[in-house]
């Protein structure tokens, strides 16, 4: 599990394998996590992703963190899809590298899911995620997990007015879901930490993706590569294309 | 009464109870790999062998959410409306003896200083028939929290492996009784004796847990950072645990009609504890954790003199912060008391 050292002499306590597949920059946001000091975080090329994207929203100057980059060829056993494909197996940022420098992953991940989803029509998948949806429970997991739902108050959390319905019911569950993938968009690392993190089984990536695709499709970006590029969806830029204006 | 079943008659067994307007409540498999308990319909596919399904049983009683009344102050009197309760018949088939230990101290809890009638109305017309384990995983600690593989608490009937392959159905209340002459024609003559039961190692023994998690000065220790720094802040835990039961009451609608909501809360939320002056009694994660790990091993006990953990392993298999109860729990009782 993620630990926290404070001592040089519980170094031991640290390990690296295939079971070490969370996103630590999630802790980086905790009020009890930055009480403790100036943290390095061990990260790996989605975890520093996310850190470059905290820098980017201006949640975390550079200079407070310690990036420990640590070259990955994969996590999980069997190994995650996501990390077949995966660009990042050298961190993008960091400051002191674990491991020699690896090149992007050259391997293929099929994904039957996304293209099934691809290849149906609106409605059809209007229909999937309506009922996929309905077997949220508003554990809120996917958010706890997620490096970029940093919001001291979210907004499910509003009552004032109530903008989702709090009932672990279809229609909030709709709701929150489609929110929360729409607050991710141009921020999303596709660290998968939501998905893994889900007791319901919500393939939530499927629908993450999606909207990163949108986003790179549409401002040619993708979120956390470069600390100095300006977030697609809090930039303007009028070179951006226009096509989508109808 | 101690008769024998046939598990490869159970969607036979179903179906007639179903057509007897029973709604029968079994291990399903939801999407690959996702078990939950679901009302068994024609085409589930039932799955009594996972160990573990996603979720306890204590939704069929204290479900997801709830509404306790709709109102309406558009005229000149505010109408309240109680929803009609709707409480078929039911059969849980298949729960594990920890399942069923919960609804013990769950019967306490929405029944002793105020009687939630719509709890009870379930569970009267609920008949729970337990599966006993055979095959317990390295997160099942029930044995270290007064429960066993073979347990009888709670169940009405209880199922147990037999050496020759078939389940002994053993009744042990009125109700299971009543269920198993119903249903007379599915179950057989035991006849065999029983498979040998499977050992869970104990981990740890609760009374010295509470010992020292009551000694003066512990609650304010270090410790409760060491082991809970990890956790994320979400409500997976307490939403898979069977004997988790907080909630909240929220009024929900629009400017002149809607409904009061009871729905499952978890006291892992930032939220949960928080004032409307904005103070919060529990504002860190680990204050919040140790409110979880408090509320199970000692505060439960010294209201009920029971256990607020059945050792069920949910919570540890499904944390996002990979946290082991049981194994927090061991931490905790070697700390040191004050530090």
């Amino acid at each position: 599990m993620p630990v926290f050292i404070r001592r040089a002499e519980d170094v031991d306590r640290l390990a690296w394998g295939p079971h070490c597949h969370h996103n630590l920059a999630v802790y980086l946001t905790r009020k009890e996590v930055r009480a403790l000091g100036r943290p390095a975080v061990v990260a790996m090329g989605c975890t520093a992703r996310a850190v470059v994207v905290l820098l980017q929203e201006g949640q975390i100057k550079r200079e407070d963190v310690e990036i420990i980059g640590m070259a990955c060829e994969g996590m999980g056993d069997p190994v995650f899809r996501k990390c077949l494909t995966c660009d990042v197996r050298t961190p993008k940022e960091y400051d002191v590298l674990v491991g020699d420098e690896i090149g992007p992953a050259e391997g293929e991940a099929e994904d039957p899911e996304k293209e099934r989803l691809d290849a149906a029509g609106p409605d059809e998948r209007w229909r999937f995620w309506q009922e996929v949806f309905t077997r949220c429970i508003r554990c809120y997991a996917c958010r706890a997990a997620c490096p970029m739902c940093y919001c001291e108050r979210c907004i499910v959390e509003k009552n004032q007015p109530q903008w989702v319905a709090s009932a672990p019911e279809a229609k909030g569950n709709l709701n929150w879901n489609i929110t929360r993938a729409m607050h991710l968009a141009g921020r999303c690392v596709e660290c998968e930490a939501c998905e893994r993190s889900c007791p319901v089984d919500i393939p939530l990536m499927l629908l993450n993706r999606e909207v990163t695709r949108i986003v790179e499709d549409s401002f040619d970006y993708r979120a956390g590569y470069d600390k100095d590029a300006k977030p697609a969806m809090i930039d303007y830029n009028s070179g951006d294309k226009a096509e989508f204006i109808r | 009464m101690v008769k024998a079943v046939q598990e490869t008659k159970n969607a036979d067994l179903f179906d007639a109870m179903r057509k007897e307007g029973r709604r029968v409540v079994a291990p399903v498999e939801v999407s690959e790999g996702l078990v939950l308990f679901r009302p068994v319909v024609s085409g589930s596919r039932l799955r009594p062998e996972v160990l573990r399904t996603r979720r306890s049983i204590k939704e069929f009683f204290f479900p997801m959410t709830e509404t306790l009344f709709e109102f309406d102050h558009g005229g000149e009197a505010v109408d309240l409306q109680s929803p009609e309760p709707d409480v078929p018949e039911t059969v849980i088939w298949g729960c594990r003896p920890c399942d069923a230990q919960s609804l013990t101290l769950l019967d306490r809890v929405f029944g002793d200083e105020h009687r939630d009638e719509p709890y009870f109305a379930r569970r009267e017309r609920t008949t729970i028939v337990t599966a006993a384990c055979e095959k317990p995983d390295e997160f099942c600690f029930c044995t270290s929290v007064g429960g066993s593989p073979v347990s009888e608490e709670g169940s009405d009937v209880i199922l147990l492996r037999q050496s020759d392959g078939r389940l002994q159905a053993k009744a042990l209340t009125d109700k299971g009784k009543a269920l198993m002459e119903e249903f007379s024609s599915f179950f057989e003559d035991a006849g065999s004796d029983l498979a040998p039961a499977p050992e869970v190692p104990e981990r740890f023994k609760p009374a010295e847990i509470k010992t020292r998690v009551d000694a003066p000065g512990f609650f304010d220790g270090q410790v409760w950072e060491d082991v809970a720094l990890a956790c994320m802040g979400c409500g997976t835990c307490a939403y898979v645990c069977p004997t988790c039961h907080c909630f909240d009451i929220v009024d929900e609608g629009g400017l002149v009609d809607g409904r009061r909501i009871k729905n499952w809360d978890a006291c892992g939320f930032g939220l949960f504890t928080k004032e409307a002056a904005g103070h919060n009694p529990r504002a860190t994660q680990p204050a919040r954790y140790r409110q979880r790990v408090m509320h199970k091993f000692s505060y439960i006990p010294t209201r009920y003199e029971l256990l607020g953990c059945v050792g069920c392993g949910r919570c540890s298999v499904h944390c996002p912060g990979c946290i082991d109860i049981a194994a927090v729990v061991d931490v905790l009782g070697r700390a040191e008391a004050a530090k």
